[in-house]
């Protein structure tokens, strides 16, 4: 022990020390100067060797320390086969995946990010229409004064004056003014129905005389037939999905009172078809469009008369 | 003591079985037995006896000589231990007070005085530094294991072993003249 403390020592360049060297010494204290006498298994083994200890087992610790201090002191064998330059280089391939994988996938958000969407004229003439007010109420605030509306504006406004109450009407009809200064390009790309939007006023003009005349179903029948079919085919992408959902169902309100009106006071029908009618209007009141053609047309075909059959038309559109 | 113990007396057939093992374990039981109490081991000779339990029928694995004994016997020492404190510090012991069992204490007058003097406890001593500089030099006195042979029985590098051998004296040089210095 004499001889490691010295080395110990002058490997830190301690050898002087004569204090340390005294210290380190004493740590030989610690043990004992001879083995304490082994008992129980271990003095059977040291007695009789292995083959008598055949009942005498260490602790699972022991043995698991055992085999893994074996383990790690047994020589190590250098791999005969050297690693493949794919293992090799494992590391450096995953690393050089993730970062395209991650550049993909930035140059994909900013190409999706890049993508023109005013391209889409419906939306964006929607989104022009709803931001336009609040920016007109913001200016009228300040004290500002607007511009003279573009002719796009101009559009709209038409538009608005036409369609009466349209949620998009209601939109465009605000103070578009609202355009000038910061607003305006937001509006330059808006594009709205070419068509007149006469088709929601005259379907009402129609309808509702026909409602008042219900001495004469047929002819309700007919004028409400002639109205719908002179609606020009919706243009639904000119419309946003919402204010078309509400069209169809103003639409499908309209004609069940219709049905009602002309149906209800008919003495020679009532007996037999107000139950029907009855359903179709309570469908297409709550149903919507789908459900009222579908039972407006079943109604046409039961009566055979051209209201039915102008129900039915009214639903295939839709 | 270890001197008994030479590299010829391992190799096979040259001693009989109950022979070798008396011998390698009068020459390594001491040494396990100092540095589980320089661990703190509660019963440090049960310990001592699974070491050798688990030890002795292996012996004709072992490769190295003495030098490869003793690298593997307190390989398994030093897992004990861990296992020990593991399990210690897993299930704590919760009893009833007992002054018997309260193994709290502080330095008494005589010790102090020896440290003063330089006359110093080794247990004192060696209880004052890391568990890990500990390790190193016990291993390095009392089991008498160079580096490489500390290294592979603590799993650490050469390089750690030494700059914890460097530390821990530094750290006992302070203490030492930190003594010499209040004397």
């Amino acid at each position: 022990m004499r001889e490691m403390v010295a080395e110990i020592l002058s490997d830190a360049g301690l050898a002087d020390d004569g204090a340390l060297t005294r210290t380190l010494e004493s740590l030989q204290t610690m043990c004992p100067a001879e083995a304490p006498a082994p008992t129980g298994a271990l003095a059977e083994l040291l007695a009789q060797g292995t083959a008598a200890s055949g009942g005498v087992a260490p602790s699972r610790a022991a043995t698991r320390a055992a085999e893994a201090a074996i383990g790690k002191l047994s020589p190590q064998v250098a791999p005969v086969v050297p690693f493949t330059l794919r293992k090799r280089h494992r590391g450096a391939a995953i690393s050089a995946a993730v970062i395209a994988g991650v550049g993909l996938s930035a140059t994909g958000v900013a190409a999706l990010g890049g993508v023109d969407y005013s391209a889409n004229p419906p939306q964006a003439g929607a989104r022009s229409a709803i931001v336009a007010p609040q920016a007109g109420a913001d200016a009228a605030a300040q004290g500002e004064t607007s511009e003279a509306p573009d002719p796009v504006v101009r559009e709209a406004q038409a538009f608005a004056a036409a369609a009466g109450g349209s949620p998009v009407a209601h939109a465009d009809r605000s103070p578009a003014p609202t355009s000038g200064g910061k607003d305006a390009p937001a509006s330059s790309g808006v594009v709205f129905p070419s068509a007149p939007p006469a088709h929601e006023a005259p379907a009402e003009a129609a309808i509702a005389p026909a409602a008042a005349r219900v001495e004469d179903p047929s002819a309700v029948a007919q004028d409400a037939g002639a109205a719908l079919s002179q609606r020009p085919a919706p243009r639904h992408r000119a419309e946003p999905v919402v204010n078309r959902g509400r069209h169809i169902a103003q639409e499908a309100a309209a004609t069940a009172q219709a049905i009602a009106a002309t149906f209800a006071p008919a003495p020679e029908s009532t007996a037999v078809a107000s139950p029907p009618v009855k359903e179709a209007v309570a469908v297409a009141s709550g149903a919507g469009q789908h459900a009222a053609s579908a039972a407006a047309g079943a109604l046409g075909q039961q009566h055979g008369n051209s209201s039915g059959r102008a129900l039915a038309a009214l639903g295939t559109r839709h | 003591m270890p001197d008994s113990l030479t590299d010829r007396d391992l190799i096979a057939g040259v001693l009989p079985e109950t022979d070798l093992f008396a011998r390698v374990y009068e020459s390594l039981a001491p040494a396990v037995l100092g540095y589980f109490g320089a661990r703190g081991v509660d019963d440090p000779e049960a310990l001592m006896q699974d070491v050798f339990l688990s030890v002795l029928p292996r012996i004709g694995e072992i490769t190295g000589g003495v030098a490869g004994l003793r690298t593997f016997v307190f390989s398994v020492a030093h897992a004990r231990v861990v296992d020990y404190y593991r399990r210690v510090e897993r299930r704590p012991r919760s009893v009833d007070y007992d002054p018997l069992l309260d193994l709290r204490a502080v330095p008494s007058a005589e010790a102090e005085a020896l440290v003063r003097t330089g006359q110093t406890d080794a247990h004192l001593l060696i209880g004052a530094l890391k568990p890990e500089q500990r390790d190193v030099l016990m291993l390095r006195i009392v089991g008498e294991l160079s580096v490489e042979d500390v290294a592979s029985v603590l799993g650490k590098t050469p390089g750690a072993v030494k700059q914890l051998q460097r530390r821990g004296l530094k750290a006992l040089r302070e203490i030492v003249s930190e003594g010499v210095m209040a004397q």
